[in-house]
């Protein structure tokens, strides 16, 4: 049978992070596409059956949704509801109004996972984790609701394309391959994952109480990161012109060296710290 | 009527010649034939030879890497592979085999299963290689297509990328091929099949199960 759309080998595939499996979802993990945040209302999106924890998944295109460091003043967010589970299987041939999310408030039992292989995928599906994200129950949600602390799960690279190509099957009949819509976010994938280290590195938890506080610092280094890759470098022997490390993570033949680059300006920035005394 | 000199040099690709043409020979000529072609089979299985030991020396050389890769902790494996190399997390997870959350585990401290920490060394001594074959950033020279013949940075849709072998198994090869042991083509041949990469981006209209009409790359 003619079937669009794919699916991911295993429902595993598809979280990065999930507040289920590891108790929360990293606060240094800078605010991407697909993430799911709990107790979102989103304008004009009426009540709809299975919405009790008001889950909303962050849709706009990770290309768009910041400016600079800062995320826009309003994000696309859809309503994700509770359902009956949806096979692997069907995820070609059915549902395609909506972005399955098998377990992704639960998780099946870890003494399913063999002993000898921890990393092993967990196969056996829960039916009270199921969910799916609603294409059609969308509107802008101001980025200030976002609350960090209430993000419920992540998606892998792997799960942003899925969820894109089953939106713009949605809008358009048409459904992009997967692997081109990975290749086509690979810069940005790598951003977030790069943006996530620094911070990682550089905000000191342990020394900062309450969110707000955190939130500033999270802005801080957000800036000192968008500030390094959007410095006009100069080319290596030429008088004239210049290029940037977001510039190279674009690029094929330049992608590992930029973020070689950008790892040893972390390193930098991290060893100065320290000779400050401040983390 | 003269006989057809047979030309050995520029006929040797044909042996051995049909039973009809044999006939034609003389002893003399069936001798040099048949010398010749054993002495075309002989070089062929010199080369199959070589090549077998071309591979395993590659495999020990691996093995041996490998190992003293295993020597380091875990994190100072992965710093090698990000920082280093310039390798992503997700590009380890796949060159690896595992999901990306495994990988993120790993940098926060979670348990590695000793065959996945194989395979990370493993990565890690593969990489180690390629620089002492000359190849000044091996992260880029595996994102590039094998027939990478232009200096334009668009990514050929119809050829497969060094990672995309290393992916499909095929990390000997590509050692030989950085060794000029095997050429690009021949590397392009062995893993077209099992890296299928889509031709073009050329599309066609199928009727979906849910009856309407869908717009979807040609497979």
């Amino acid at each position: 049978m003619n079937t669009p759309l794919d699916a991911p080998r295993s429902s595993d595939d598809l979280y990065l992070a999930r507040a289920a499996d590891t108790g929360d979802v990293s606060v240094l993990r800078p605010i991407m596409t697909g993430d799911v945040f709990r107790a979102i209302d989103i304008p004009g999106v009426e009540c709809v059956e299975g919405d009790e924890e008001r889950f909303g998944m962050v849709v706009s295109h990770p290309c768009s949704m910041r400016e600079g460091s800062t995320l826009k003043s309003g994000v696309q967010v859809i309503r994700v509801v509770k359902c009956d589970p949806i096979g692997l299987d069907e995820w070609p041939k059915r549902y395609y109004d909506r972005m399955p999310l098998p377990d992704l408030t639960v998780i099946a039992d870890p003494d399913d996972v063999s002993a000898d292989d921890p990393e092993a995928e967990v196969q056996v599906r829960t039916q009270e984790g199921a969910h799916a994200a609603l294409l059609d129950f969308r509107g802008r949600v101001p980025s200030t609701r976002l609350d960090l602390s209430q993000r419920v799960a992540c998606l892998t690279d792997e799960g942003v394309s899925f969820l894109h190509q089953r939106m713009s099957h949605f809008e358009t009949r048409y459904a992009p391959e997967i692997d081109k819509l990975m290749d086509a976010c690979r810069a940005v994938f790598a951003e977030i994952e790069l943006w996530e280290n620094w911070n990682e590195t550089l905000v000191d938890r342990s020394r900062i109480g309450g969110s707000k506080k955190l939130q500033a610092e999270l802005d801080r280094v957000g800036e000192i990161f968008d500030r390094t890759l959007s410095e006009k470098r100069p080319i290596p022997n030429k008088k004239n012109g210049w290029y940037t490390l977001r510039d190279d993570l674009k690029l094929t033949r330049k992608h590992a060296g930029a973020r070689r680059e950008i790892l040893k300006l972390l390193s930098e920035h991290s060893g100065a710290l320290s000779q400050a005394g401040l983390t | 009527m003269p006989r057809k000199q047979t030309n050995l040099m520029t006929e040797s690709p044909c042996f051995p010649p049909r039973t009809a043409d044999i006939n034609f020979l003389t002893s003399e000529e069936r001798t040099r034939i048949s010398n010749a072609a054993r002495t075309e089979r002989d070089a062929g299985n010199s080369r199959r030879r070589a090549a077998q030991w071309h591979d395993d020396t590659l495999r020990s050389l691996l093995r041996h890497k490998t190992d003293d890769r295993s020597r380091l902790w875990l994190t100072d494996l992965l710093q090698n592979l990000t920082a280093d190399y310039g390798l992503g997390w997700s590009d380890i997870a796949r060159m690896v085999g595992v999901s990306v959350p495994a990988v993120r585990k790993w940098r926060h401290g979670g348990d590695i299963a000793p065959a996945r920490f194989n395979n990370l060394a493993r990565l890690a001594a593969f990489l180690d290689l390629l620089t002492d074959e000359g190849i000044a950033d091996p992260v880029t020279w595996l994102n590039l297509p094998i027939d990478d013949l232009d200096l334009d940075d668009r990514l050929s849709a119809e050829s497969i990328t060094k990672k995309e072998v290393y992916i499909a198994g095929g990390i000997v090869d590509l050692l030989a091929y950085a060794k000029r042991h095997i050429s690009c083509a021949e590397l392009q041949a062995r893993y077209a099949t099992a890296v299928q990469r889509q031709a073009g981006s050329v599309t066609r209209v199928i009727r979906a199960p849910d009856g309407h009409l869908s717009i979807v790359p040609t497979k």
